[in-house]
């Protein structure tokens, strides 16, 4: 098994606070892996610097291998790392399909030239709007494609972000906090999909404060608390073990 | 006749000043107030060359075109790196540069003087001079310079656009190179002003340093506003609203002093009236397509 994401020592102050302190991980390919930890650990943290938001003191992260610090966001998706955030990014003003399909990348009708001069550009586009239907019916929201992304149910629209990080076709999904605030049956759900992803090839490395929810779903758990990892492993030997018992206690 | 003529051959110049911001400001959210700086560098480029290289109609745009294109890429790349109202504030910067300019570098632009005596085009022979004649060559650069963002606006590349006025950070996370973006739609707007720069230098035959200041820079954002961002139409309206409303005003029997004073004070309250009561302008983005 590879090792698809690799962090390295990798540490951020923010005024002196150590918000990422000296931490080490790596994640497999076609695993689902969650990132647990109280609130202001610095999980999100973490996903700022994976995907470029954010620049680390210290450190290293490899991605397939490469080394990928010090560049932009764009270039961090580009390679294959989707993520979603925490607060939910969305277009709200315009449609739930246009969301997804403004997500596909390299499209031909996004260059300036290819606007006026490619001839495949109406067809890349209509390409674009099937494969874009075919998310949304994965997700459930086929029926919901011509409204607004606002006139949509928080659940849905966490549904959406998903939409948007598959049309992306990454092989790494981040995802912050995906079934937070969702109903029981909405996470049964997202959980049903994401093993579906596990399925297709994907690797999920997603962040959850909530020990329990992430026991059933994860193949590994890694437990930081203050910016340090304190555990890392199989979810039913993190579930014992007394640091993590103790982070979450406090 | 004429004056009517000369009213309308304004407006399409004024289209296309304020569909080309509307494109900055309006889809890509990039408030400039640097667009008459453009608009004037059209208009001096164009004069310039047309008095001392020769009268070539489409060679002399293409080179305004290519300068304000340079011009706009040097002020957007270093400004683009900031954000808001200190973007505001590095346009409106380079506005006053360009002023500067055009009224201070005497030997090349004559300064306040001006420049008269700017040869009329020519095209395919014939030469553009009655106001007719111009109202259809301004009138067919302003249908091509909305079919050409409207095109723009609609592709996929309008929808990064509008993506990155949204949520600059969400646009970043599907990985669209934002700064990309935001430098060429900044080049693309800044081309076209100064095609409306050279159709009124050629129109108007004289050209000096008061035509193109930040007010007329502030002017073309007014237009942008009142008509409404992010819809081409509210760009075509604004400036035959903006730009009729004042000639009432002259047959109202004001005295064309007072009657300029009026007009400021009109647009002023304008845009404050519009800021409480309609801040989408007279048609919004979703003036023909609200949907859900």
């Amino acid at each position: 098994m590879s090792t698809i994401l690799e962090g390295k020592n990798l540490s951020l102050n923010f005024d002196g606070i150590k918000a990422v302190d000296d931490l080490t991980f790596s994640i497999e390919e076609n695993k689902i892996v969650s990132l647990i930890g109280p609130n202001g650990s610095g999980k999100t943290t973490l996903f700022n610097i994976i995907t470029g938001f954010l620049e680390p003191d210290n450190g290293e992260v490899y991605f397939k291998g490469k080394p990928i610090l010090e560049k932009p966001p764009h270039y961090m998706a580009n390679l294959g790392i989707g993520r979603t955030f925490q607060n939910l990014r969305l277009l709200q003003k315009i449609t739930v399909l246009d969301n997804v399909l403004l997500a596909f990348k390299n499209q031909i009708g996004e260059t300036f030239l290819g606007v006026y001069l490619s001839p495949k550009n109406k067809k890349e586009q209509e390409v674009n709007k099937k494969k874009a239907f075919s998310l949304l019916e994965f997700v459930g929201l086929s029926d919901k494609a011509q409204d607004l992304a606002e006139n949509l149910s928080y659940g849905q629209q966490k549904l959406l972000t998903l939409a948007c990080c598959l049309a992306m076709d990454a092989d790494l999904l981040l995802l912050d906090e995906p079934v937070a605030g969702l109903s029981p049956a909405m996470i049964d759900k997202m959980f049903g999909m994401m093993k579906e992803l596990k399925k297709q090839g994907k690797t999920i490395f997603f962040i959850e404060h909530n020990l329990k929810v992430v026991m059933e779903i994860s193949d590994k758990v890694i437990v930081i608390d203050e910016g340090k990892k304190i555990a890392e492993g199989d979810p039913a030997i993190i579930r014992e073990d007394p640091k993590v018992i103790e982070a979450y206690l406090e | 006749m004429n004056y009517i003529l000369h009213i309308f051959i304004l407006i399409c110049i004024y289209i296309i000043l304020s569909i080309s911001l509307n494109l900055i400001s309006g889809y890509a959210g990039l408030i400039s107030v640097a667009h008459a700086a453009f608009y004037g560098i059209g208009a001096y480029v164009v004069a310039l060359l047309a008095l001392n290289l020769g009268n070539y109609f489409l060679l002399n745009i293409l080179c305004a075109i290519i300068l304000a294109g340079i011009l706009g890429a040097i002020i957007a790349i270093p400004s683009l790196r900031i954000h808001d109202d200190y973007f505001v504030i590095a346009t409106f910067g380079f506005q006053i540069i360009v002023f500067g300019v055009m009224n201070n570098w005497v030997s090349l632009t004559k300064g306040p003087l001006g420049i008269p005596g700017i040869p009329q085009p020519a095209l395919f022979g014939i030469t553009i001079s009655s106001h007719l004649q111009f109202l259809i060559f301004t009138g067919i650069f302003a249908i091509l310079t909305f079919l050409f963002t409207k095109r723009l606006v609609n592709s996929p590349f309008g929808r990064v656009l509008k993506a990155i006025r949204e949520d600059e950070i969400f646009a970043l996370a599907l990985g669209k190179n934002v700064i990309k973006y935001k430098i060429l739609v900044f080049i693309i707007g800044a081309s076209i002003a100064s095609v409306a720069g050279c159709l009124y230098a050629w129109y108007i035959t004289f050209i000096d340093p008061t035509s193109f200041t930040v007010q007329e820079s502030i002017f073309i954002l007014s237009i942008v506003i009142i008509g409404g961002t992010g819809n081409l139409w509210g760009s075509v309206l604004g400036a035959v609203v903006l730009l009729t409303i004042p000639e009432i005003l002259r047959f109202l029997g004001m005295p064309n002093a007072i009657a300029a004073n009026v007009r400021q004070i009109l647009y002023g309250s304008l845009l404050v009236l519009f800021m409480l009561y309609r801040p989408q302008g007279l048609l919004g983005e979703f003036a023909f397509k609200r949907k859900g």
